[in-house]
């Protein structure tokens, strides 16, 4: 199942980090080892205000396909509308670099409702390897 | 073709006509929520709510001097908002403003354009009066200028 493919009216992108561990001696001189080279737990925060309660359900049908924030699902299931207004590269938002990450939900869509069948969704997710 | 003026209209409150009526207005706004898009250039949008919201002026007289009149004039508006205080001067007052004995919040309100037919057009509404003010000025006529708002939809309509 395809995630939603609707055009969010607000959206923020963390790019995340990768996995480095740091250590500082006493001295104050700092030690940094990396773990491994893909970029991961890039944040992508999806605000979909004023939609239609059927298009609100959509996000909770594919929460429950996903079994909540257990199953991954890939970069390329967030069709294009989901970076509608990105002028840059497509993959700058959705993918990592070494274009091994994968998303899933990393809490439970948020439905706010507004007005007789207008509801706001919230939705967050979040880069895994 | 008939047009008409302030000669035409009136104003009913709990179904008694008031006298001295300067003028009154009604506003119906619709309030929208924004539904446009990333990427997109123009704003759309949807209704959401819709607001009814209304003024009058009446002029503070009296039919008899001395005599406050009571059921058509201003006083019918000024004695739904304020209120004194209660028998054994209780400092609290209920903000109902029907009719008391049924415990009503809301009062009866016709904004009427007599066009010569029996029964004239109209809007009803239930309206709560949510404004009251009174200024007693030099070389002006001491009036009431009342602002409310209708709970709900409106009752009807026939304009």
């Amino acid at each position: 199942m395809d995630f939603p493919s609707l055009a969010p009216t607000a959206r923020t992108f963390s790019p995340g980090g990768y996995p480095v561990k740091s250590y500082k001696a006493q001295n104050g001189s700092e030690v940094r080892i990396l773990y491994g080279t893909s970029r991961t737990d890039m944040k992508l925060s999806l605000t979909y205000a004023n939609i239609p309660d059927a298009s609100a359900e959509l996000f909770v049908t594919h929460y429950d396909d996903r079994q909540g924030t257990f199953k991954t699902f890939s970069a390329s299931n967030l069709g294009k509308e989901v970076i509608a207004g990105w002028e840059g590269s497509g993959s700058t938002l959705k993918k990592n670099p070494s274009q091994t990450a994968k998303y899933r939900y990393e809490n439970a869509p948020v439905i706010t409702q507004v007005a007789e069948g207008i509801s706001t969704v919230t939705v967050d997710l979040i880069g895994v390897i | 073709m008939a047009l008409f003026s302030g000669a035409h209209g009136s104003l009913e409150l709990e179904g008694v006509k008031i006298a001295n009526v300067q003028n009154w207005s009604f506003t119906v706004n619709v309030q929208a929520a924004d539904t446009s898009t990333l990427g997109t250039t123009d704003t759309t949008i949807v209704p959401i709510k819709r607001t009814t919201t209304g003024s009058c002026r009446i002029f503070y007289y009296q039919e008899v001097p001395t005599q406050k009149s009571k059921e058509n004039s201003a006083s019918a508006f000024i004695n739904k908002i304020a209120k004194a205080r209660g028998s054994g001067g209780a400092t609290n007052r209920r903000l109902t403003q029907g009719n008391d004995s049924a415990d009503e919040n809301f009062s009866d309100l016709r904004l009427k354009v007599e066009d010569g037919s029996s029964t004239g057009r109209e809007i009803y509404m239930r309206i709560l009066i949510t404004s009251l003010t009174m200024a007693m000025t030099v070389g002006e006529i001491f009036a009431a200028d009342i602002q409310f708002q209708a709970n709900g939809v409106i009752a009807g309509i026939d304009l």
